[in-house]
């Protein structure tokens, strides 16, 4: 194997071009440093290669995935960049020629011996034979722009996923103690994986060969967590979402106290005036003052949990538990056609499942027939809640403004935006959606400092930072 | 430019191999960042969950190359007097009073030129890391404490290697330091102190390497032992705790069980030491509830 040199400056402008494609920003020194990376070490080892351009054009972890994806495809071993002389080998494996057997191993001889090379941890072995039931069950059709997920989906239903995980579990007859079966199951999730990426490898190998890398990144198209949907995320994607909200909710404390900070005057810091004024031979010429204690923010968060916005009640409620941890007074509140404080369910359970799980067993949220009433929610609001809210309280409101044709009480609203500091309203649905249908943003919007479409967090982080 | 040509640093190979000298098991990829900072002459932030060796690849550095290692801890409220440098002012006045009493130069151009000089200076470390004549190793420990103000100070330092004092001019390296900053990821960073860095995320250890890193920091336990332990703990990790084990925690936990005289993990021990690992009543719990 080797490298295409000549042009390979070309090559990591391109990557770079890919990279920002896909939202990964990417400087101008950045990629003079990535050249420089690749000078001094060699490129044709490609993880050498992997780390070289990840630690200079990559800052951020989060970022780490979609860079895996774009750099694997891009310099897979069937790429331009990278000779073919290898993977010639791979073509003809198909066959089964070179693993000295043919045609004549069927399904279930195939199967085995992914077992068995997943057992004993051979990975050479495992692409071998990853190669031939690709060739033979996931039916790739040349040409067409597609990003291999069925593919991938076909091969592994011939396979039997489930025949490979019953085959790999820990015999249930040994005498095994706990901890030992604990681990080994923990085992077996790897190996699948294991078995996954080695066919997500292999497919898209080929759909390189056949269509070129940069066409093929345009087709997956990875998205980075923060601009990952809210409302269509999947249970892997919130999973994302999820790890990106602690530092966002440090900063919304950050946003909400130091506007506090800066606002009050402060009083004189005596020991600090005086120790400086030696500089001038004891004459306090520079007067320091003391940093005013930021001054404790509340926190009303009152989230739709209803069935339309589903996903993004779990983000919502993420949320909430991640504020939780950074504010000293959160109250939250959550509604479906009736509305329910739910703080103490946050402070009283250790993990946000539980929380979760409280909530929507306990939570007092339906009042007539479980459909979304933005009207009544705040009638009871304002009628038990209103006398809490201070200029001290910034209230946020989490959800789509679908109101099922209910009354929107929005002059409520105004009250509860009188009393309080700042009244925020973030919307998970696209801007163009709203107020089409049972959708009622526009009653709102009157009353609240802003109506914001929050569909991703890179949208939510961009809400934060405007709050100063 | 590479800030080194000390042999430890000449290949990938030769950073691996140096380091696990120094009793540091760095990945394939710890080892080609080090190589390349060198290389570049760029520092390096290096980010993960706390508890993953950060602060120890620094001192690990410092000790394979044995330079000094310069330390700047970040906390809210750090300034330039207290990150750089600081005018050594009662020596100054000292100094002053000295000339009143007649035995020196006493016009005010005289000491005017002397007090603002090296003499009156007080280094910090980053002045401390750039000046002198044997190189160091600078680390700038829980950057994400500072506030994002105060990460400009770091800025000329560390992609000029100089330090601009007003009265006195630019002070150029005389040494080229090896810098690391870590950080917790509390913050976002400013991209202005991303763009100057490479960019090296530790975090847990593959299985195996936990297991060698085991064996080596924990006398007397056996490769079997190590192998449960890492196991065990990857195990946790894969589970939606509050605060996963860190690698130091599991070395703490292999220490524990040696001294208990385990010999694998039997669910009683495990049950009874495992606050070692986890901090959080509920973490525990959950873990515990694995074990049925």
């Amino acid at each position: 194997m080797s490298l295409q040199f000549d042009n390979f400056y070309d090559t990591v402008v391109e990557f770079s071009r890919l990279l920002r494609d896909v939202r990964v920003p990417v400087s101008m020194t950045e990629l003079v440093d990535a050249t420089l990376a690749i000078e001094a070490i060699s490129p044709i080892d490609r993880e050498q290669l992997r780390v070289a351009l990840f630690s200079t054009m990559v800052k951020s972890e989060s970022h780490r995935k979609v860079f895996n994806t774009v750099f694997d495809v891009f310099f897979s071993r069937r790429s331009n960049y990278f000779d073919s002389s290898e993977s010639e080998d791979g073509a003809n494996a198909s066959s089964g020629d070179q693993m000295g057997f043919g045609d004549e191993v069927d399904l279930e001889g195939l199967r085995e011996m992914v077992i068995e090379a997943l057992r004993g941890g051979d990975p050479e072995q495992l692409a071998r034979l990853v190669r031939i039931a690709v060739a033979r069950y996931a039916g790739i059709e040349r040409g067409r722009s597609v990003s291999g997920v069925y593919y991938s989906y076909r091969t592994l239903k011939q396979l039997n996923l489930d025949a490979i995980y019953a085959a790999l579990r820990p015999d249930e007859a040994l005498e095994l103690n706990s901890v030992a079966k604990v681990i080994a199951n923990d085992k077996v999730e790897d190996l699948v994986d294991s078995l996954k990426s080695t066919l997500e490898d292999e497919i898209r190998r080929i759909l390189v060969e056949d269509r070129g890398a940069t066409a093929v990144v345009k087709t997956i198209k990875p998205t980075l967590p923060q601009d990952l949907d809210f409302i269509s995320a999947s249970r892997d994607e919130i999973e994302k979402i999820r790890h990106a909200i602690g530092p966002l909710a440090s900063k919304l404390r950050a946003r909400i106290s130091g506007r506090a900070r800066r606002a009050k005057r402060s009083q004189l810091d005596f020991r600090k005036t005086f120790r400086e004024s030696l500089r001038y031979g004891g004459v306090p010429i520079e007067m320091h003052l003391r940093k005013r204690r930021p001054s404790k923010p509340e926190i009303f968060v009152i989230a739709d949990i209803s069935g339309s916005v589903a996903s993004f009640a779990r983000f919502a409620l993420q949320l909430v538990y991640a504020l939780s941890e950074n504010f000293s007074k959160v109250r939250a509140f959550v509604f479906i056609d009736a509305i329910d404080e739910v703080t103490d369910f946050f402070s009283q359970s250790t993990s946000i499942e539980e929380a979760i799980r409280l909530i929507n067993t306990e939570a007092n949220v339906v009042h007539l027939d479980g459909h979304t009433d933005y009207g009544n929610a705040l009638e009871q609001f304002t009628s038990r809640y209103l006398d809490d809210l201070t200029k001290k309280s910034t209230i946020l409101i989490l959800g789509d403004a679908r109101n099922n044709y209910h009354a929107s009480k929005a002059e409520l609203m105004a009250e509860m935006r009188r009393r309080s500091r700042g009244l925020y309203f973030l919307n998970p649905e696209p801007a163009n959606y709203w107020n089409s249908g049972d959708s009622i943003v526009r009653e709102y919007q009157k009353y609240a400092d802003r109506v914001v479409e929050c569909r991703n967090l890179r949208q939510l982080e961009v809400f934060v930072d405007s709050l100063t | 430019m590479s800030i080194s040509d000390s042999s430890f640093l000449v290949s990938i190979d030769a950073v691996e191999d140096g380091l696990r000298g120094v009793d540091y098991l760095p990945s394939r990829e710890i080892a080609t960042t080090v190589y390349l900072a060198n290389r570049l002459a760029k520092p390096i932030l290096v980010e993960g969950p706390a508890g993953t060796g950060k602060t120890e690849l620094a001192k690990a550095i410092s000790r394979l190359l044995s330079r000094e290692l310069v330390r700047l801890q970040c906390y809210e409220g750090l300034d330039d007097a207290k990150a750089i440098y600081e005018w050594n002012y009662s020596k100054q006045l000292l100094r002053i009073q000295s000339a009143k009493n007649g035995d020196d130069d006493t016009s005010w151009s005289g000491v005017r030129g002397d007090i603002f000089t090296a003499e009156f200076l007080l280094e910090r470390p980053l002045l401390h890391a750039i000046s002198g004549s044997d190189p160091k190793v600078l680390l700038i420990d829980e950057v994400d404490r500072v506030e994002v103000e105060t990460e400009a100070l770091f800025l000329e330092v560390l992609s000029d290697f100089q330090v601009t004092i007003p009265e006195f001019g630019t002070i150029k390296a005389t040494s080229m330091p090896l810098v690391l900053l870590t950080s917790n990821n509390t913050r976002e960073l400013s991209e202005a102190l991303k763009r100057r860095c490479l960019f090296l995320h530790l975090g847990y250890p593959s299985r195996e390497r936990e297991k060698d890193i085991l064996t080596m920091k924990v006398p007397g336990l056996s490769e079997a032992l190590a192998k449960e332990i890492s196991d065990y703990v990857a195990f946790l990790r894969g589970l939606d705790l509050k605060k996963a084990p860190s690698v130091s925690e599991s070395i703490d936990w292999a220490i524990t069980l040696i001294s208990l005289g385990a010999s694998t993990l039997e669910n009683d021990i495990v049950r009874s030491t495992i606050n070692v690992l986890l901090k959080y009543q509920g973490d525990i719990e959950k873990a515990i509830a694995k074990l049925t």
